[in-house]
């Protein structure tokens, strides 16, 4: 749930207005889905990786 | 932080639990508490048992070995022991073949040692990780049974829980702060030590002073004096505790102020109290730089304003962070001073950075201890002294608190947990969970309730930070999923749905993305243009903003031929930084960052074939495929090619698309020079595109234009010129002079022979003719072809072929 002061900060009033946020990080997401271990094979550009998707 | 379930079990009743362990983990990690790693003594010691030495000889072959005939009860072993203590009649522990040595992670096998057979282990307590202590094995009272598994016999039950506390709890930095989560999470009372001390009635103030003279960085100081004590080894269940969470047992007073600590959360130190001069403590602040000699025998530099204990006449710790040499307690040590204090999180934090020195106390400081806490930590520190370092304590603290600090209050109102939450939970069911979790509820009433937060909370301040909690211990397992909600989506204010365009394009003919990091070692930056350098790179590998697609992308055709992929086609989009001059970024206007595509193409275009052998690429395949990426992004007929040969430090000879004089893309094969910096021994091609510009040309909205009704006239002419004249020169001069009738130009042939002469050659090109009005007269089409052959070949001596 987003904190009041944030809410404050940018000028909405915390007792009317509540959110949330969230992040699912696009490369762990993808690990889950495609079962891959490490995530800095995203980042190592190897061909033999890039050429399975 | 590593924590005993054992040890928890102290406070908390969770016997219900023995069976599942794993609920406990589970509960503790969703609540916030996450546990990350789990060390369960059944399962790593599940293999060991209690042998029983029937008879001991010397080996035959070595003599510091001993051969061993050990029983289990059922079965008998023959077994080589290197230790010098293993005696016959002796009650082991004898870890079989297959056991896992918990040292190491070796696994026990049958063995020839030394020529004799070995069918397992006798174990020391350091290859069971139980102590440090490996010089000889480690023999069991002879009260154990034969046979038995040692978790039953050592009461190896325990389960060592690695849980990440955030910075938020310092609470939770004990184990009665975790014990109290439980408490609450399960419903159960907390169980605090009961502390009885046996008190001397001697005169508190004679035997010790304290002075805090900087109120604002010590607020509180407690001091309790503990005499005639005995140092020597702690008890066995104490040196178990702390080495179970990682501590190496030392001597009973230090291993007891460690006990605390992990114990309440409660740093303490212990100081020799006759080391202490006019046996007083001062708490100040250094009022210049000074020297402090620590009791790891390291020198260090004090700077102004560091919190200081001092004695009458020296400073003797550095406050909540180290103590000092010069006051340590020793084996000779008779009289203690017990300093439990709190101290400003911010003054710890400063001190411990600048002195590049973090410790559990200091770490415990800066995230906020319990202000109230103070005095029963140090009570419960001279209780445990007495016990079992024969103190005498005596009675009184010492606790100078002058300004209390006030707890903080916090309205709640029931209905706004729900608003907050979406989901509903009773008033009574709130209270409860507050309570448990040290929240005082001083008013109640239908709508609110006003709580007094406890001491040990600092990162509970307002009315959403108490619902947070409330929500947590009552579980996120337990919010009711909701079955629909509404969305609306924003719309995209960048231009990603273009370049996601643009990556279909791309992935359509072939090519692989890849992603490179935007920053830079040195070598691979300064390849190509003025890079920007960061003020505090993260390492020497992410010195430099990239100024060009370029050196990444080589990067990752080096890597990939290493590998033994050499056929690639790929493409990165991304942001390129440069310094507009030679001079220091000052700010925003100093430096261009531009969005780019880059192309790469190496290795064969196709593999061999039954028909055909394989084909490496070339330099008109990259065209091919930049002709072929702007036709799919329709922006094929906007653009004009430009020709250059050594043109640039990176291509040897490299295209370029241009848009009324502004260049759009750029692209070539890369100089061997370049490859070279990269071990890179075949052909590389690369084009690469400005994005923005390519955005802005397909903003230009299509309009339809009604085909041409009359018909075209093509008309070819070839040339012969100086070798020196350029096929650019001669379109462009073509593309003015020749009248709007003239409506493209194009080269289809270039020929280079000795029989024209060496330094000649000779440009074919094809015309095309037409109007959009009518139909063109072989007379005005002869006129106007005629008259650009004249201008041509006067503008460039050259001289017409087959005339």
């Amino acid at each position: 749930m987003v904190d009041p002061n944030v809410f404050e900060a940018v000028g909405y009033d915390p007792e009317i207005y509540t959110g949330y946020a969230f992040g699912m990080g696009i490369e762990r997401t993808t690990m889950l889905k495609f079962g891959i271990p490490d995530i800095r094979i995203f980042f190592e550009n190897d061909f033999r990786f890039l050429k399975q998707f | 932080m590593k924590v005993s379930l054992n040890w928890l079990k102290e406070y908390v009743d969770l016997s219900r639990y023995d069976r599942d362990v794993d609920k406990i983990v589970s509960k503790l990690t969703m609540s916030g508490l996450e546990v990350e790693d789990i060390l369960n003594e059944q399962e790593i010691y599940k293999n060991f048992v209690v042998g029983y030495v029937k008879e001991k000889s010397k080996h035959p072959n070595a003599d510091k070995l001993s051969l061993c005939k050990v029983s289990t009860g059922e079965e008998e072993f023959q077994v080589i022991c290197g230790a010098p203590n293993v005696e016959a009649g002796q009650k082991v522990v004898f870890a079989p073949v297959g056991t896992v040595i918990p040292k190491g992670n070796i696994t026990i096998g049958k063995a020839k040692i030394r020529g004799v057979e070995s069918f397992g282990m006798i174990c020391s307590e350091s290859e069971l990780e139980l102590s440090d202590i490996h010089e000889g094995i480690m023999v069991l009272s002879n009260g154990v049974e034969v046979g038995m598994p040692i978790t039953k016999a050592l009461e190896l039950n325990d389960v060592i829980m690695e849980i990440a506390i955030t910075p938020n709890r310092p609470d939770a930095l004990s184990h009665i702060g975790i014990a109290r989560d439980l408490a609450a999470i399960f419903n159960k009372e907390l169980n605090l030590p009961k502390i009885t001390l046996d008190e001397k009635g001697e005169n508190l103030n004679a035997a010790a002073s304290v002075e805090i003279l900087d109120l604002i960085n010590c607020p509180r100081y407690v001091a309790k004096v503990v005499q005639n004590v005995a140092i020597k080894d702690s008890p066995d269940w104490l040196k178990n505790r702390i080495s179970k969470i990682g501590l190496r047992p030392i001597n009973n007073i230090v291993d007891i102020t460690n006990y605390i600590m992990y114990e309440y959360g409660q740093p303490l130190h212990a100081f020799d109290l006759e080391k202490l001069s006019g046996r007083k403590i001062v708490v100040k602040s250094t009022s210049e730089e000074a020297s402090f000699i620590t009791l790891d025998s390291k020198q260090r530099m004090l700077p102004k304003n560091t919190l200081m204990i001092c004695d009458a006449d020296k400073a003797v710790a550095i406050a909540g962070v180290m103590g000092g040499e010069n006051s340590e307690i020793s084996q000779s040590t008779k009289n203690i001073l017990i300093e439990s204090a709190y101290f400003n999180p911010s003054s710890i934090r400063r001190t411990s950075r600048a002195l590049g020195l973090s410790t559990e106390s200091s770490y415990r400081f800066e995230r906020g201890i319990d202000y109230e806490n103070t005095a029963i930590a140090a009570e419960r520190a001279a209780q445990l002294i007495s016990e079992y370092a024969d103190g005498e304590i005596i009675q009184g603290n010492i606790d100078i608190y002058p300004n209390k600090i006030s707890a903080i209050e916090v309205k709640l109102r029931y209905e706004r947990v729900t608003e907050l939450l979406g989901y509903h939970i009773s008033n009574k069911d709130i209270n409860q969970i507050l309570e448990k979790l040290g929240f005082k509820i001083i008013f109640e009433s239908h709508d609110e309730a006003h709580l007094i937060v406890p001491t040990f909370r600092p990162d509970v301040e307002r009315e959403a930070d108490v619902i947070e909690e409330i929500a947590r211990i009552y579980g996120y397992d337990k919010v009711p999923p909701v079955s629909r909600i509404s969305i609306t989506l924003g719309h995209k204010y960048d231009d990603s749905e273009f370049t996601d365009g643009l990556k279909d394009a791309a992935n359509a003919m072939g090519f692989y993305e890849m992603i490179n990091n935007p920053l830079q070692n040195e070598k691979a930056a300064k390849l190509i243009g003025n890079p920007i350098k960061i003020l505090n790179p993260q390492s020497l590998d992410m010195e430099y903003l990239r100024t060009s697609l370029i050196p990444g992308a080589l990067q990752v055709v080096s890597h990939n031929i290493n590998n033994g992929e050499k056929d690639l086609l790929l493409y990165e989009i991304g942001n390129v930084f440069n310094k507009k001059t030679e001079s220091d970024i000052s700010n925003f206007e100093d430096f261009t960052e531009v969005q780019k595509l880059i192309f790469v193409v190496t290795g064969r275009i196709s593999q061999k074939e039954w028909h055909s052998a394989e084909i490496l690429s070339n330099f008109y395949n990259l065209k091919g495929f930049v002709e072929s990426f702007l036709i799919k992004i329709s922006l094929d007929n906007v653009l004009n090619d430009s020709y250059y040969d050594n043109a640039n430090s990176i291509y040897e000879y490299n295209f370029e698309k241009v848009h009324e004089n502004n260049i759009v893309g750029t692209g070539g094969r890369i100089r061997k020079e370049v490859l070279n910096n990269f071990d890179i021994e075949q052909d590389v091609y690369c084009f690469e595109f400005d994005i923005s510009r390519l955005i802005s040309l397909s903003k230009d909205k299509k309009q339809y234009k009604e085909p041409v009704k009359y018909p075209k006239v093509i008309r070819d002419c070839a040339f012969i010129f100086d070798k020196s004249v350029t096929y650019q020169q001669v379109k462009g001069f073509i593309e003015k002079e020749g009248s709007n009738l003239l409506k493209s130009v194009k080269i289809f042939d270039l020929f280079e022979s000795d029989s024209l002469g060496s330094d000649k050659k000779s440009m074919a090109f094809s015309l095309v003719y037409y109007s959009e009005d009518k139909t063109l007269t072989e007379e005005e089409i002869e006129k106007v072809f005629n008259s650009l052959i004249a201008a041509v070949t006067n503008k460039f001596n050259a001289k017409l072929r087959g005339s």
